[in-house]
């Protein structure tokens, strides 16, 4: 049997944080931890495949794979571009065999990939503000500590513009990342007519992204490959590997890769954690006084369930919405396209009128880094014609994607079954209005949409869950958790990922898991003194 | 032969042998060797015009095993060198763009038309 004073469960960004904030305490970090694959693509993704030639990277193995991974939507439509790349699979590799799950019209995406599903993330970081905190027995000057430290470790790019009211605190900002012709051009109209915007409560500014713009703690600065959908580790985009291999390499934490965390037990003498090893299947028991549990929303979840052997509760399961709005700048039509950009983020807006489910925000894409052949067949043309159309409308396209609040119901619902399966139950919300609403904002700058091409995506398909183990004043029941992230009637199993999230606003919550894990890190290192 | 055909209706020439080869491999990999097979041969025999067929039938069934094998071709001619300039435009050509797109536009109304008498003709569903 190992043991450790401090166990986390999973290397994600939380379980990441939660052991950084522990660094000095040698936790021990069990984690099934798949890795990625070194890709050969060396240089800007376009360059590379005008040029590419004997010799060069094998365009076919980096970007179809030979198992035709990046196909994948041709027969599922489930992944996003950024998941489905040969080398990007192993971000959801093992999933169904480690944690099956039975869902009604849920998508359900999970990780077992150290770093987790940060690997594939657009590396947006954005604070919490006291309106996207309400209803949480914590505030934002609990958060602000972690936040700022976040901010140093990592290097978040942004501006102070006219989003930092839904941002927070611009404080430690790299210089942004540059932007495209298109999005300079959407910035360009929006301060043309920013009164009459703001006024019908659109407001537009730059993304905050963990993605260098100088060098910065022993990475280099973004190169604008514009590789992110198929190259996974690009130094500049962060990932929780880089600390977790860096917390590895110091000897400041012990972490044991390919394990998986089953369940726990708790008795006076501690806790016992049991675990499976991934490649033999024999049982392992690992011993601990205190428990952090980072295993992501639905698998800690599961962790919880199991270990109390619980088949009938349902715990609510929480997920932003999201759904996408395809416009057309038709002075961009046969424009050139911005072949060096970052294609996994561009802009961000934020709707805060009164036709929207309290502030709603919203990522603005172009469509580059990806292969046309993705999205070419949406086009109304014969397959010739759309080919031109991918040629000479691309440019002009912009994808708005809306997210959408959460709270818990009675409808939505995360439960263990008896054969070890999760069962996700989740009933899509009717469409709404702000949709049209953001349509009309979005025509007056110019740009043409059609409300039949605005499409809801499947609930799951957001990666963005939350909320089966929430975190309360005062806990009730075996399923929540007080304000330090300690689960109800434990005494030292701690809940640090976005499973203890009482409700998930709009705003993206991957800056708030880390630095709430970090803060109930400190508080788990404070009650061992 | 199939990858011939399609490649024809796409760009106008026969496939490269290695995409050719490519092709084959995919239709005998998961998930596309799972998916119901559609025999493309009957067709290309009688000389159908499968890029008019391919849009008469989208415009019907969103995903189509037609539509499918027209996109993995597409794939794999994507990401070769030779067809960079088919997908991506580098200079700025507005002009040019407006007239081809609508040149497209109308040419794919007279597929559209096309393919849905051949879906007739062949009896596709």
């Amino acid at each position: 049997m190992t043991s450790a004073e401090i166990i986390i469960v999973g290397a994600g960004p939380s379980g990441t944080f939660a052991a950084y904030q522990l660094r000095g305490r040698g936790p021990l970090v069990l984690d099934v931890g798949y890795r990625a694959q070194e890709s050969a693509l060396d240089g800007n993704f376009y360059e590379l495949r005008k040029t590419s030639s004997a010799g060069g990277p094998d365009l076919f193995a980096e970007l179809i794979g030979p198992g035709f991974e990046s196909l994948h939507n041709v027969f599922h439509a489930s992944l996003g571009p950024r998941l489905k790349g040969p080398r990007m699979r192993f971000v959801t590799r093992g999933a169904a065999e480690l944690s099956p799950v039975v869902a009604q019209n849920f998508d359900a995406l999970m990780s077992f990939a150290a770093g987790g599903m940060a690997n594939a993330w657009g590396a947006g970081l954005y604070r919490f503000t006291a309106d996207d905190l309400a209803g949480y027995p914590i505030s934002v000057l609990d958060l602000e500590p972690y936040y700022d430290a976040i901010t140093a470790k990592v290097g978040i790019s942004g501006a102070d513009d006219d989003l930092s009211r839904f941002f927070g605190s611009a404080r430690g900002l790299l210089p942004p990342v540059a932007l495209g012709a298109s999005g300079r051009a959407v910035l360009r109209r929006y301060t043309q007519r920013r009164k009459s915007l703001n006024r019908r409560g659109l407001y537009i500014g730059l993304p905050r992204l963990a993605v260098l713009t100088r060098d910065h703690d022993g990475r280099r600065a973004y190169r604008y490959d514009t590789l992110e959908c198929f190259r996974p580790n690009d130094p500049a985009v962060y990932t929780p590997t880089y600390t977790l291999d860096e917390l590895v390499r110091r000897g400041e934490i012990l972490y044991e890769r390919g394990v998986l965390v089953e369940r726990y037990t708790e008795s006076s003498a501690g806790i016992s954690v049991l675990a499976r090893s991934c490649a033999t299947g024999e049982r392992r028991t690992f011993h601990c006084r205190r428990l952090i549990l980072a295993a992501g929303a639905l698998n800690t979840a599961k962790i919880v369930l199991r270990s109390n052997d619980d088949h009938v509760t349902r715990l609510p399961l929480l997920d932003s919405n999201r759904s996408s709005i395809p416009l057309v700048d038709p002075w961009g039509i046969g424009g050139a396209l911005d072949r060096s950009v970052y294609s996994a983020a561009m802009l961000r807006a934020v709707y805060a009128g009164e036709h929207g489910p309290g502030l709603t925000h919203m990522a603005v894409y172009a469509s580059v880094g990806t292969l046309c052949s993705d999205y070419l067949f949406d086009f109304p043309f014969s397959a010739r014609g759309n080919i031109a159309a991918a040629k000479y409308l691309t440019p002009a396209l912009l994808l708005v994607q809306l997210s959408y609040p959460d709270a818990p119901t009675l409808t939505n619902h995360v439960r263990l079954l008896p054969d070890d399966r999760l069962e996700l139950r989740y009933t899509s919300k009717p469409a709404s209005p702000l949709e049209s609403h953001v349509l009309g904002l979005f025509r007056e700058l110019g740009y043409l949409g059609a409300l039949g091409l605005c499409r809801r995506l499947t609930p799951g398909n957001s990666c963005r869950y939350a909320g089966a183990l929430p975190m309360t004043t005062t806990p009730v029941g075996p399923y929540q958790t007080d304000r330090d992230g300690l689960l109800s009637r434990t005494h030292g199993v701690y809940v640090a990922d976005a499973a203890n999230f009482t409700v998930l606003p709009s705003n993206s919550h991957s800056f708030t898991m880390m630095a709430n894990a970090m803060r109930i890190a400190d508080h788990v290192g404070r009650t061992l003194g | 032969m199939e990858a011939n055909h399609i490649h024809r209706a796409l760009f106008g020439h026969d496939a490269p042998e290695e995409v050719q080869r490519q092709y084959a491999s995919a239709l005998e990999t998961p998930p596309l060797a799972d998916w119901p097979r559609v025999n493309l041969d009957r067709l290309i025999d009688r000389g159908a015009d499968l890029e008019a067929l391919e849009l008469a039938v989208r415009r019907s069934r969103r995903r189509n095993a037609l539509t499918q094998r027209f996109q993995v071709l597409c794939y794999l001619a994507e990401v070769r060198p030779d067809n960079f300039e088919r997908f991506v435009n580098e200079r700025c050509r507005r002009p040019a763009g407006w007239l081809i797109l609508g040149l497209h536009l109308l040419r794919s109304l007279y597929k559209l038309g096309k393919g849905r008498w051949l879906m007739r003709v062949h009896d596709i569903r």
